[in-house]
């Protein structure tokens, strides 16, 4: 089995929404580490994942003025932001590492993210062509 | 510690109720439905990356926090048919069978599969997680014999000998729960609801929401009409029901983000506000764009072009027309069916309007100091303010309680 | 702790055998096993929600002298009570028992599935340390800063309960009671028989943590005061921007509550026969202004003598009984405004004039009025914002009292044992305001009722040697539960304070600060699992 798309949930919102997914594909495509906080999220786990062979990391926290400890959100958004900014220096796709937020009750937005995690992973992957018309 | 009844398994209900549980008390909740946790299982999320504070997600975890609450006891499918007030408390209800013991449900869904006609099934709504029973589909209420369930569960948790059972429930203090009917959109003749397709409830749009981003594919334009059923004598009922403008503009709000290209306008009367950083929702909805229409459409009807055609009259008696996609109706709340006789079998008094009256405006007592009032079926109020109200109506039956107990204990009689 | 042999058991939860088939227990038995002495026991039970079962399993963790225990279970998805029972009863620390929840598992590939979440949680669970605990002892009294209705509500509450409580008040005299009695009745001042009311007094300093609070007063005489506390209710209200009381010349523009005293004497004022009340200045106001707006209208209004204006942006009516107010107002011939936009007062030749934009003829107006009451509350009204920086309590951005998190509402602040009610936070309207006193004195009982606190000491850890009092976490923290260690020379936390949230540890750019029931080790311990 390969390395799935890491999903580090905050056990007070994203990691309840997940519970309550029903998509079996979606379930599939991802691993769910849990944190306490999205805040507690270090930008050099987030590097060391990717170092790892890991397609894609997820951090997912709640929305703001939501946070159960009032600013882990706020800290993780400019943590990954910073991590995005040290993958585009070393010409990786930042997109590869994303933050979102979602509420506890929330699991059709659970769904939604991954999907769209997926797709953004996909697009990184695929080759950059300049001019040439390609077939999909 | 003192054993207590509840009336409602709603928001309200189940937080007084777990509040009581902590403080050493024993709960019975009593519930008309066949599941917990009243309306707000039916609301959704309102934040686009920020939270509206609307409260659904904490309530829900309340509600989880209490069904798993090793003092609380909840019966759902549950009528009262007499209460007896002497030394205690006494409540008579009839139970619809097959009925869960929640403390023994062990979430595994065995009953759902064992179902002959399939009328178990399972609600997940954030953590919580619950079975309920169609009783319409029910086998034991078609006048059949059927112990599939009861069978197939390995807990013990299900008991289903007959249609319906009798139980007796005692406590030393009442509080009624109950909570609210949503008024009626079909009342309004005028605005179509019920004939034209996209025209729907803000209770329609909440429950819609809980699964999808948006109301339709694609972007649309939407309106709002706010106050529908709501300070309105000819309906009988010439109230605000204080929820509505929060609900319209957190729900504009989420359109309007996951759909930036839909117009979304409010028709409105005053915007009450609702939480204090009320002032800065309405800055935000008037930076996205969203539309603020001082007047309330008087008809909907069907457009040539097959869109929502609403009519507004000004202050001129000049009557314009205005297209819309789509039209969600602020409704309001009310007292719920059966209040009345909620009412008087526990001997509370109503106001004019069917809600239920506390002895003061400070208290949630009613004239009977064992019966104890909260929630929408007291007055209309949002998910943040029923929790606070009910954790201060737990605390409120502590103290009654201690002061009766003392009361007696210096040998004065009690009336 | 991590070189010693750890003794780890799985416990897996059958759900009185429904959950997996035999063989199915069987796979996930053989996908958990390891090999050696590291091998994690793995203990089947039936049924974990019957307390029967329970104390089986306490009774075999005993026995096994197990140092970690994974609870695979349908305990609830979050740290829920089973495993902290678990824990306590079988002498272990509550982080040594870590729930997986199998119950949510669904779909096809559950077995497997359920598997890798045990492995994972196995993998995790090894990396935390074990933890002692201290036991505080708190104490009981209760500080309450500000004698309005919102302290003084408290106050009667929290005494009730039996906590002796304090109300400093800063003013010469108690504020709240005039208002408070007209709900309550002149009974109400017996329910405060035994709190100490201390007039003119300030809190200039506060020292301490939960249950062990220290605060410097100023009392009158210029002296000073030490006082000791286990918790603090702020209730100091809103107070009027300096800036904004120019407005009122206490002739022709007086503030609301002026208006409400004069009402006995205006009829004799023969010349006052235009009354302007307003609302919403600059600030939208909230029913609790409406309703007294309303009803000063009602009691004003004398077809014969005098019209009163009320000025509104909104008329706010969400609370049963205002409409009807509303309509009594309109039928007795009071004029509601509806206005938008920016309002304006002049004095013009010994009357006022009050520019406006009428919200519902959409088109600019005035109107000339020999009195005008301007609610305060629509102007910049603000809580204390020098004694929210003294307390370390955080503020909204309207300048009132705690964050707008809905996990905080009523009372709860971002400093654990500081609790918050009425105006200061918002909150105008008397009955709610006697819910939140009711909401505080519930959270001071479950907070020092025991009169003891136990902690479990796992709150972040600081490495003295990378650490190089940069006091970003000491700033990142929101509830200040980092401190300075001189001695240590680096930043400590504090252990009955800390949430466990991991803000600093995330934050610290030594990377010197380890939260350890969730460090580096533990989260990719559960990759490790894999």
């Amino acid at each position: 089995m390969g390395k799935k798309i890491l999903a580090f949930c905050c056990e007070n919102s994203s990691y309840k929404a997940a519970a309550a997914v029903d998509d079996e594909k979606v379930l599939e495509a991802v691993e769910i580490m849990r944190l306490p906080c999205s805040g507690k999220i270090e930008i050099g786990l987030m590097l060391k994942c990717l170092e790892e062979g890991y397609p894609g990391v997820l951090v997912l926290g709640c929305p703001v003025d939501n946070c159960k400890y009032l600013q882990g959100n706020n800290r993780a958004k400019k943590r990954v932001q910073r991590a995005q900014a040290l993958l585009e220096e070393a010409g990786i796709p930042e997109q590869l590492v994303h933050i979102d937020f979602l509420s506890s009750v929330d699991s059709h937005k659970f769904v939604e993210i991954v999907r769209g995690m997926q797709e953004r992973i996909a697009e990184a992957a695929r080759p950059q062509t300049a001019g040439a018309s390609t077939q999909e | 510690m003192s054993k207590y009844l509840i009336l409602g398994s709603g928001i309200s209900g189940c937080t007084a109720g777990y509040q009581l549980a902590e403080m050493g008390n024993t709960v019975e909740i009593i519930e008309k439905e066949a599941r917990i946790g009243g309306k707000v299982l039916d609301y959704c999320c309102k934040a686009t990356e920020e939270c509206s504070r609307c409260g659904v997600c904490v309530a829900v975890s309340q509600l989880h926090q209490t069904l798993h609450h090793p003092r609380v006891r909840i019966t759902t499918g549950a009528t009262v048919k007499q209460v007896k007030k002497a030394s205690k408390i006494s409540v008579q209800l009839d139970r619809l069978n097959p009925s869960i013991d929640y403390q023994k449900c062990i979430q595994c869904g065995l009953c759902v599969d064992a179902c002959p006609t399939h009328c178990i099934s399972r609600l997940d709504k954030g953590e919580l997680v619950q079975y309920a029973v169609d009783f319409s589909s029910c086998l034991l209420h078609k006048g059949k014999s059927c112990n599939a369930c009861v069978e197939a569960c390995p807990a013990g948790a299900l008991s289903a000998d007959e249609a319906t059972s009798e139980l007796d429930l005692k406590g030393e203090a009442v509080l009624i729960a109950s909570g609210h009917r949503t008024y009626d959109a079909g009342r309004k003749i005028r605005y179509g609801y019920g004939r034209f397709e996209n025209v729907l409830t803000g209770a329609e749009a909440e429950e819609i929401l809980s699964s999808r981003r948006t109301l339709g594919d694609g972007p649309e334009s939407v309106a709002f009409i706010q106050c529908v059923g709501s300070r309105d004598p000819k309906e009988g009922n010439n109230y605000c029901s204080a929820v509505c403008c929060s609900y319209a503009l957190r729900l504009a709000r989420i359109l309007k983000h996951n759909s930036p290209e839909s117009e979304i306008t409010i028709y409105y009367i005053d915007i009450q506000n609702f939480d204090k950083a009320f002032s800065s929702l309405r800055r935000s909805l008037s930076e996205q764009g969203v539309h603020f229409v001082r007047s309330i459409p008087f008809r909907v009807q069907q457009a040539g072009s097959g869109k929502l055609q609403l009519l507004i009259e000004n202050m001129d008696g000049e009557q314009t027309e205005v297209e819309h996609d789509r039209v969600v109706l602020s409704v309001g709340m009310e007292p719920a069916d059966g209040a009345e006789g909620i009412a008087a079998a526990f001997g509370v008094e109503q106001d004019s309007f069917g809600f239920f009256n506390s002895r003061a405006a400070t208290s949630a007592m009613s004239s009977d100091e064992r019966v104890f009032v909260c929630g929408t079926c007291h007055e209309p109020m949002s998910i943040p303010d029923s929790m606070a109200a009910a954790r201060g109506v737990a605390q409120e039956i502590v103290r009654a309680g201690r002061l009766s107990e003392s009361a007696q204990g210096s040998g004065t009689k009690k009336k | 702790m991590k070189d010693k042999q750890q003794r780890i058991g799985v416990v897996l939860c059958t759900c009185g055998g429904s959950l997996f088939t035999e063989k199915q227990l069987e796979r996930i038995s053989k996908g958990i096993e390891g090999k050696g002495a590291s091998a994690p026991e793995i203990l089947i039970h039936s049924n974990l929600c019957s307390s029967d079962q329970q104390r089986n399993l306490v009774k075999r963790i005993r026995a096994a002298r197990m140092d970690k225990v994974v609870l695979a279970a349908c305990a609830p998805v979050d740290r829920e009570r089973l495993p902290e029972q678990i824990a306590r009863k079988a002498g272990l620390s509550e982080s040594a028992v870590y729930p997986v929840a199998v119950k949510s598992i669904k779909g096809k590939a559950r077995v497997q599935r359920t598997t890798r979440e045990i492995r994972k949680a196995v993998s995790a669970v090894t990396q935390i340390p074990r933890f002692d605990t201290r036991e505080i002892t708190l104490n009981r009294s209760v500080l309450v800063l500000g004698g309005g209705p919102a302290g003084l509500y408290t106050a009667a509450k929290l005494h009730s309960l039996g906590y002796p409580t304090v109300v400093l008040e800063k003013q010469q005299q108690i504020t709240g009671l005039e208002a408070v009695s007209a709900y309550e009745g002149q009974g109400f001042k017996k329910r405060l028989e035994g709190v100490r009311l201390q007039t003119g007094s300030q809190l200039v300093e506060l020292r301490g943590q939960v249950g062990r609070f220290t605060a410097r007063v100023a009392v009158p005489g210029g002296d000073e005061e030490q006082v000791e506390f286990g918790a603090l209710v702020v209730a100091t209200g809103a107070v009027l921007e300096p800036s904004e009381a120019e407005l009122y010349d206490q002739q022709a523009v007086v503030p609301l509550a002026e208006l409400v005293r004069e009402t006995e004497n205006l009829p004799r004022r023969r010349e006052i026969r235009h009354i302007a009340i307003v609302l919403d200045t600059r600030l939208e106001e909230t029913k609790a202004s409406s309703e007294l707006a309303l009803q000063l209208a009602v009691d004003l209004q004398d077809p014969d003598q005098r019209q009163i204006y009320l000025l509104c942006r909104e008329v706010r009516v969400s609370a049963l009984g205002m409409q009807g107010l509303y309509d009594r107002a309109r039928q007795s011939g009071v004029q509601v405004i509806k206005y938008e936009g920016p309002l304006s007062l002049d004095h013009v030749e010994g009357k006022l004039k009050i520019s406006y934009r009428d919200a519902i003829f959409e088109q600019e107006s005035e109107l000339e009025c020999d009195l005008a009451g301007i609610s305060p509350l629509g102007l910049q009204c603000r809580a204390d914002s020098s004694l929210a920086a003294i307390l370390g309590l955080s503020t909204d951005i309207q300048g009132q009292l705690q964050d707008n998190n809905i996990h905080f509402l009523p009372e709860a602040t971002n400093r654990p044992g500081i609790f918050v009610a009425g105006a200061c936070r918002g909150q105008f309207y008397l009955p709610q305001i006697s819910v939140e006193a009711e909401n505080v004195a519930f959270a001071v009982d479950q907070l020092l009722g025991s009169g003891t606190l136990r902690v479990e000491l796992s709150s972040p850890v600081v490495d003295p040697d990378k650490c190089i009092l940069c006091l970003t976490c000491v700033r990142c923290c929101p509830y200040q539960a980092m401190e300075v260690d001189h001695e240590a020379g680096a930043a400590a936390s504090i252990p009955e304070v800390c949430q466990r949230c991991g803000i600093c540890a995330g934050e610290c750019p030594a990377r010197a600060i380890t939260l350890p029931a969730w460090s580096e080790e533990v989260l990719l311990g559960q990759l490790a699992g894999n």
